[in-house]
């Protein structure tokens, strides 16, 4: 509307006729297709002239969302590829930086950006996403997840364990960059694709590097600390209370008791009810408008708390392990390695109901040669403990 | 195929061989904290404290307990009459105390040690206590208001006195040598109250020694943090002195074996005429520590050689360095004791000479 404004009425009004950029005569058969694409038909002394006045359909650039940073910078990718490109120029100013263009899909003609620092990154890695690109060309592409799973089956990497990490934001994307990763910008996504990924960069994110390296080891100490109460506490439970009660004190037992004798399930059914109700709650909060979302917590809150307790269909320590595991769970922002933690929580309580805490160690074990087995592009998954590799180490697991 | 099959095997053997025997939902069990085993006319009686985990609306009020008893000739019957009579599987995970009358540590000790080191449903870390002057099943029936739970009672009792008897490290001194092994004697008092006075000693008759000077000996050699006191008369004032560290070692030899031990302690209570900062009176002070904590265990080396028991191990010791067997060595064998002893710290007593 501003463009029709500010060049076809106002120069109608003034000039009787019309100036404005790139105005061009075009065919009566073409009218059609002229109008469909943003552009306005002027009707002068039997002349068809046309004049694009698409307006521009993008947002501004927003603070992150998932990936908020006390200290860091502000910024965030977000649907147009021409403005994420240039957030991440803005941050690397070399001729290394090398950008290359494809347009994926039959239908859709997505434009797809690999990013990379040529002197930097892996060759080995970068030839296989490249052909895989190049082989998947025809695939339609709406956005970038499409291309993760693209790319995850491509490799023949199908694995619970999320491999390439999803960022929104430039600096952590710069960053990748500058470790020799690849960088995937797909338009209409506000995420970049950073690829290889390791289990610990879904751990540790790239916003501890704005912190003091001495005070922010213990983040990085709790972070662990939640990686282990979210896998494993409901199984730790469930066997504690179900084969191994010795462990327990004496008082605290007595109380466990008094709060299992009104829950006629067992305890197995009893986390696996409350598990199932906290995933319908995060689910339905992500899903639901965000002005019902008071509504859905005050019902949440209900659900889990008082109400199920008083019902008699779970113990009030039952409600609190849960909570804790989730609570320890929201730690780590990215959705695929959460929807992995839930795959290992569930195996391991599984395991851990049928064989108490030597199935907790089983899924351990089950835990720890998945992850050991994953790669990431041809790369171990567990870089940069096995192999150890000493500058990660010292950036991402734990600050010098 | 033969990859399927591999895992169905793995899968099965895996549920067959681990597996969940023992798997017991909470509220289908009932909390044993106590067993009280008494003997008399051919007859158990075994008495238990359950604790009670009915819900309770009051919720400042304290945890409580309820106290059963059943009786048969058998030992074992008398626990699976428990288990048929109670409306809940009884848990022994939980057990604090195992109290044993006379009459059955007298006569049926053997059998009581084999049933509970057979038992696997029966943890092993719990206290044996010997009761002295009455039966387990009135001291466990103490509690009639409900007022507390007695093991509880019994446990810390145990817990704040020189001889913790744990029943494992008893069950290991009684198959090693009976005559090593000790259980903690627990008496009424006669205002109903309850006191650790001594211990049941393993010889032919499992007398309980109570006399506290005799049981002094022991703890400075038995404990390594001993929490024992020792009192002179020095130029006609009683000093006091509190042990607080103790260690001891052995020389065995052939025929004699010696006791060195170095104690630490700090004289706590004296009537203030006695100089610290003069080292020649300081030094004879020590001396008479010394002599006091000397003469002590060598009565308790006496009494343990009359008794016939070796509370110390001395044939075990002779024998883990000669590879024979002798038990009858501690009693015929020689023996000296050396006592060195640090009251206070120098630094802190004697007097600057400038």
């Amino acid at each position: 509307m501003e463009s029709i404004n500010n060049f076809v009425i106002t120069s109608l009004i003034y000039e009787n006729k019309v100036i404005g950029p790139n105005i061009i005569d075009i065919d009566k058969d073409k009218i059609d297709n002229y109008l469909y694409n943003g552009f306005v038909i002027i009707l002068d002394n039997n002349k068809i002239k046309t004049m694009e006045v698409k307006s521009n359909l993008i947002r501004s650039i927003s603070s992150p969302e998932t990936q908020q940073a006390i200290n860091g910078p502000k910024d965030s990718f977000n649907e147009n590829i021409e403005n994420n490109l240039g957030l991440i120029k803005r941050r690397i100013k070399s001729e290394k930086l090398f950008v290359r263009n494809y347009s994926l899909g039959k239908d859709t003609k997505t434009i797809t950006n690999i990013i990379y620092i040529d002197n930097l990154v892996d060759k080995k890695v970068l030839n296989k996403v490249i052909n895989i690109i190049e082989k998947k060309k025809k695939e339609n592409i709406l956005d970038a997840s499409r291309l993760i799973k693209i790319i995850t089956e491509s490799s023949n990497e199908k694995n619970v364990m999320p491999k390439i990490y999803q960022s929104e934001r430039p600096d952590d994307t710069s960053n990748a960059l500058l470790e020799g990763k690849l960088v995937i910008l797909v338009d209409n996504s506000p995420y970049a694709l950073i690829m290889p990924s390791y289990i610990l960069d879904f751990v540790n994110p790239y916003i501890d590097e704005y912190n003091n390296s001495s005070t922010i080891n213990f983040v990085k100490l709790i972070r662990y600390i939640c990686l282990f109460i979210t896998l494993f506490i409901p199984a730790f439970y469930i066997a504690i209370i179900n084969y191994n009660k010795e462990s327990i004190p004496t008082n605290l037992l007595v109380n466990f008791i008094i709060q299992r004798d009104i829950v006629p399930f067992p305890s197995i059914v009893e986390a696996i009810i409350m598990l199932i109700v906290i995933e319908i709650l995060k689910e339905s909060d992500i899903r639901f408008p965000s002005k019902y979302g008071s509504a859905i917590s005050i019902l949440g809150a209900l659900v889990l708390g008082e109400a199920a307790v008083s019902a008699g269909l779970a113990t009030p320590i039952m409600i609190i392990v849960i909570s804790l595991s989730y609570i320890a769970s929201l730690i780590f922002t990215n959705q695929d390695f959460n929807n992995a933690l839930r795959h290992y929580r569930f195996t391991i309580i599984i395991l851990s109901s049928i064989f108490g805490l030597y199935g907790i160690l089983l899924g351990f074990l089950y835990l720890v040669i998945n992850i050991s087995t994953t790669t990431s592009l041809g790369n171990d998954y567990t870089i940069p403990i096995a192999p150890i590799y000493r500058s990660y180490f010292r950036r991402y697991i734990w600050k010098k | 195929m033969e990859k399927i099959k591999r895992i169905i095997l793995l899968i099965t053997f895996t549920i067959f061989i681990t597996g969940c025997f023992d798997y017991k939902e909470l509220n289908n069990i009932t909390v044993i904290s106590a067993i009280g085993i008494d003997y008399s006319d051919n007859l158990y009686t075994v008495t238990l404290e359950i604790l009670d985990t009915r819900k309770n609306d009051d919720s400042n009020k304290k945890a409580t307990s309820k106290i059963l008893s059943f009786q048969d000739k058998v030992l074992s019957n008398c626990f699976n009459k428990a288990k048929l009579e109670m409306d809940r599987k009884p848990y022994y995970g939980h057990l604090d105390v195992l109290l044993l009358d006379q009459g059955t540590i007298k006569n049926k000790l053997k059998e009581v040690n084999d049933f509970f080191l057979r038992n696997s449903d029966i943890r092993n870390n719990f206290y044996i206590i010997g009761v002295n002057n009455s039966k387990s099943e009135d001291i466990l029936k103490l509690n009639t208001n409900n007022e507390e739970i007695i093991s509880y009672k019994i446990k810390s009792l145990i817990e704040n006195n020189n001889f913790k008897s744990e029943f494992e490290e008893y069950i290991d001194r009684y198959i090693e040598d009976e005559k090593t092994a000790y259980i903690a004697s627990l008496s009424l008092t006669s205002d109903n109250n309850l006191k650790i006075d001594g211990v049941y000693i393993m010889n032919n008759d499992k007398s309980v020694i109570d006399d506290a000077n005799i049981l002094k000996g022991y703890n400075v050699l038995h404990n390594s943090k001993p929490n024992e006191s020792f009192t002179i008369s020095y130029d006609n004032n009683t000093i006091s002195s509190d042990i607080y560290e103790s260690k001891v070692s052995y020389k065995i030899d052939k025929n004699s074996y010696i006791i060195n031990i170095n104690i630490k302690g700090e004289i706590s209570i004296d009537e203030g005429k006695f100089n610290y900062n003069n080292e020649k009176e300081y030094k004879k002070v020590t001396k008479l520590f010394k002599k006091d904590v000397e003469e002590k265990i060598n009565n308790f080396i006496e009494e343990m050689k009359k008794e016939d028991v070796d509370l110390l191990g001395i044939s075990n010791k002779y024998y883990y360095k000669y590879g024979k067997k002798n038990r009858n060595y501690f009693q015929d064998s020689k023996y000296k004791v050396n006592v060195n002893i640090l009251l206070n710290k120098r630094g802190l007593i004697y007097e600057v000479n400038k």
